[in-house]
């Protein structure tokens, strides 16, 4: 074969790292598994939550959309540790050399793992969000969110909750993404994933202990998670410190910040 | 594969009790394969006992299993008649080397043989003597993920070290050894023998055993098929044999069978010839004035002995390449 | 073959002690600048959450919890009578659940690290008696991150204490004893939970996982909690039966009652010991699983 014929354009160079890392993926139990868990464990807090909770008149202050999204708060660490393990199983194992060696342009390696676990969650979420709306929008009834109440059934024609569960997709994308620059930035699996849960869980709790107003407010506009679940919000939207795709506009730069400086070490160190 | 009756079976050693591998019958599955297949042999002081087969026979698991790493499924292995978990500060009893690469990178390598060191009681100024044994001075004071093989490699003999044990396992110890690395290595292991202790060194390459061992368990398919003396190894082996070249073939042929060899051909103008040496070979020839242009004496190696042995052995093999170009 | 004489070794032949062991897997823990930076960067995030905190209060939350069997009216006349503050120390301790998740990341690595490159075989050679092995790891890891736990629970409680002074806001002020309980119980919460991480890094095996477990384990219910602004039920359930009931060591004054219940305010749905059982119950499951399969798999 000539090497002339042989020097792939940009897009088949791409498309080729993009099939190998999808390979990659896919012939890992643990994927099938984890992405199971997933929606295993979002549809059953969410479906837990919504049974939990009650309405006994009108005018109770729950946001039904919200309740019944609930899950993904519990989803998102596991959405956050398939990401992380994408990349920091690479470093553990030392095949991040053989993969580097094979396509030795690191930008197209990130570029192609982040676009596949983008994808990936994306498939994923939808099926898991879509799930925990159905489950919604069985359950409340039962529990006092009926019209007599002001509470409509859940449906995805209303326009709110269409909202609220898109977003929910794309926010689990985000979460995959933001992890994803984490574990390129910081190749230890155990140090990524602490690194990634503390920033989901350390910002809405010091967020919480504040007091002072506008402390808190900025405090909750720049966490990642807090403004980002501002996407799940139907009730009382105009009193939010952002608007719903403000706020996931929020967890977008986060992403885009973590995997901008993953980018930078993966380029710049040694494999 | 049976054990070869060309070797005989040597007796159970009860010289030094404490300083004797003895494992006896040892049988382990993992899943479908059969790694052990009732290896027996012993490992006594006072010599280098190369543990060879090819890869995949078991060598490994062995040695695994003699320091009650992995639970065999049936049999024994014992340290002077104990287990290996019975042993009071195991170190000082056995000291191994089985994977070079089982460092925390971020330690130093001082730090390493220090814990170690503490955990048989010992101090830092055994592991400051070890380290100037090994010759790793200059360098023990950094990173152990910054070695290179072989500075693992002596590392490794390092820790095996540290208790002053009588006897040493060694996993092998040759691989990926630069050549002045293997001598130093040979001379060392040599040096520890004769001092009265057992040395036992696994390798799936004969050439480094040929000068370091004294003694020879050949294992395959988790049996020992030989355990003798590499002196008798090689001489039950196919032997020596001399390499006749001569444009005289057929009167050549000739004269040898009558001289009670076994001569055959290779090439057009090559002998091989068995059962006489090169000397007698000559003086049969020019008797009977039949001329030759070349006469070398082709001595059998360990290699070659080992090789005949375990042809049938073999776990893995590369398809005979077929000699075309790659696709 | 000339005989040669056997060789003996020059070791010193001392009794196989337990505290060589101790000593060996602390020279492990100690030489590793990772784990020692790990350690170092808990306690400063515990005391740094302890000033942050110091400025502020809890945030009145919308939701309404009363204690149980209080009526609504009552609940609302209550709050208006017991006149905050609404500040106890255990609002500076807040940042114990962030340095935990530091705590569980070196734990999980002082484990699964030896897993890694197969150091464990190293080890297992040097002590064969692995029940043991697991035994000086849980004690070294529990001590240092107590110890960790105690530096950083006394120094956010008195840097944070004396902030708050300064700014002229007002602390509720609890006996002695119980404070000695909080701060010593934070920093016993940390070593079993600590411990609790290491025995689920030698079933698992893999760091990923058992720090994934640590934290959604011990932290995440703490987390729901407070973010969600109050113990609803699932958080309520969560937080009698997860390790981390725990958490309860860090209330006050368990007759405290508030308009605003939840963990930042230091009300918790169990008693302050029976929480830290919970925990301790985990913990002493997970190390016994943990030195069965150690004993029973192959290194």
């Amino acid at each position: 074969m000539s090497l002339r014929a042989a020097r792939l354009s940009h897009a088949r160079y791409g498309s080729h790292t993009l099939h190998a890392e999808w390979t990659k993926l896919r012939t890992l139990a643990s994927t099938g598994w984890l992405l199971f868990a997933v929606a295993v464990l979002t549809i059953a807090v969410s479906a837990a939550a919504d049974a939990s909770a009650t309405c006994q008149s009108r005018g109770c202050q729950t946001d039904p959309a919200k309740l019944s999204l609930t899950g993904v708060q519990v989803g998102q660490a596991i959405v956050a540790i398939v990401a992380v393990l994408a990349v920091s199983n690479e470093y553990s194992s030392g095949m991040i050399q053989v993969t580097l060696a094979a396509v030795p342009r690191r930008l197209t390696v990130l570029a192609a793992k982040a676009a596949l676990i983008g994808g990936l969650f994306l498939a994923a979420g939808a099926v898991t969000v879509l799930a925990s709306v159905l489950a919604g929008r069985l359950i409340l009834p039962g529990h006092g969110f009926t019209p007599a109440h002001g509470y409509q059934p859940l449906s995805l024609g209303d326009g709110p909750v269409l909202r609220a569960a898109c977003g929910s997709v794309l926010y689990l994308v985000l979460i995959a993404l933001l992890s994803l620059g984490v574990a390129s930035a910081v190749r230890e699996s155990a140090v990524a994933i602490g690194l990634v849960l503390g920033l989901m869980y350390v910002l809405p709790v010091v967020a919480s202990v504040v007091s002072n107003q506008q402390w808190h407010r900025h405090l909750e506009q720049i966490g990642p998670i807090t403004a980002g679940l501002y996407i799940q919000d139907t009730v009382d939207v105009p009193s939010l410190p952002l608007t719903p795709w403000q706020g996931l506009g929020v967890l977008a730069l986060w992403a885009a910040g973590a995997l901008t400086v993953g980018a930078l070490v993966l380029r710049l160190r040694d494999a | 594969m049976n054990r070869d009756s060309r070797y005989p079976a040597l007796p159970r050693t009860s010289g030094s009790p404490e300083a004797t591998i003895e494992v006896d019958g040892l049988r382990k599955r993992f899943g479908p394969t059969v790694a052990l297949d009732g290896m027996t042999f012993s490992v006594p002081p006072g010599q280098v006992t190369g543990f060879v087969g090819p890869n995949g026979a078991g060598k490994s698991t062995t040695m695994r299993v003699i320091l009650g790493l992995g639970a065999a499924d049936d049999g024994t292995a014992v340290i002077g008649g104990q287990p290996y978990r019975n042993l009071q500060h195991p170190l000082t009893h056995v000291g191994s080397l089985l994977d070079t690469s089982a460092l925390q990178p971020s330690r130093t390598a001082r730090n390493h043989l220090l814990w170690l060191a503490h955990s048989q009681g010992l101090g830092s100024r055994r592991v400051d003597e070890v380290v100037e044994q090994v010759g790793l001075k200059a360098a023990i004071r950094r990173r152990a993920g910054g070695f290179s093989l072989g500075m693992r490699q002596r590392l490794g003999i390092a820790a095996a070290l540290l208790g002053d044990p009588p006897i040493l396992m060694l996993d092998e110890p040759f691989n990926g050894m630069d050549p002045e690395g293997i001598v130093w290595m040979r001379g060392f292991l040599r040096a520890l023998a004769a001092e009265g202790r057992a040395v036992f060194v696994s390798s799936h390459l004969m050439s480094e055993l040929q000068d370091t061992a004294d003694h020879l368990v050949v294992v395959g398919r988790g049996k020992v098929i030989a355990d003798t003396s590499v002196k008798d190894f090689i001489a039950a082996a196919s032997g020596d044999h001399v390499e006749l070249r001569t444009a005289k073939r057929a009167g050549a042929m000739k004269v040898l069978a009558d001289a009670g060899a076994e001569v055959i051909a290779t090439a057009p103008d090559v002998l091989l010839v068995k059962g006489l040496s090169a000397d007698r070979t000559v003086a049969a020839l020019t008797a009977k004035h039949v001329t030759f242009a070349e006469v070398t004496t082709h001595r059998a190696t360990l290699e070659e002995a080992y090789m005949e042995l375990t042809r049938d052995a073999v776990e893995y093999r590369a398809a005979a390449a077929a000699g075309g170009t790659a696709r | 073959m000339t005989t040669v004489r056997p060789y003996r070794s020059s070791a010193p032949a001392k009794r196989n002690d337990f505290a060589q062991l101790l000593h060996a897997e602390w020279t492990k823990f100690r030489t590793v600048p990772g784990w020692v930076t790990g350690m170092i960067v808990a306690v400063l995030v515990i005391v740094g959450f302890g000033l942050f905190a110091s400025g502020g209060g809890v945030k009145a939350s919308s939701t309404k919890a009363c204690p149980p069997g209080m009526s609504s009216a009552d609940c609302r006349s209550a709050a208006v009578s017991l006149a905050p503050p609404e500040n106890t120390i255990a609002l500076y301790l807040i940042g114990t659940f962030a340095g935990l998740i530091a705590v569980a990341v070196v734990a999980t690595m002082f484990m699964s690290a030896e897993y890694r490159r197969g150091l464990i075989r190293t080890t297992f050679a040097a002590s064969p008696v692995r029940g043991r092995v697991l035994a000086a790891k849980a004690i070294v890891i529990g001590a240092v991150t107590f110890v960790a736990g105690l530096v950083g629970a006394g120094g956010a409680v008195i840097f944070a204490t004396d902030l708050a002074h300064q700014r002229g806001l007002s602390v509720l002020s609890v006996r002695w004893p119980t404070e000695l309980r909080i701060i010593a119980g934070t920093a016993a919460l940390i070593a079993v939970a600590a411990v609790f991480t290491l025995a689920i890094a030698a079933i698992v095996r893999r760091s990923g996982a058992t720090v994934t477990i640590a934290i959604v384990t011990i932290v995440f219910p703490y987390v729901l909690s407070i973010s969600n602004g109050g113990a609803t039920g699932i958080t309520d359930f969560l937080l009698r039966v997860t390790p981390a009931a725990a958490f309860a060591v860090q209330q006050p004054t368990p007759q405290y009652y508030l308009a605003v219940t939840s963990p930042a305010t230091g009300f918790f749905p169990l008693a302050p010991w029976a929480g830290f059982a919970v925990l301790c119950g985990w913990t002493v499951l997970a190390l016994v699983l943990a030195a069965y399969l150690l004993r029973r798999r192959d290194a």
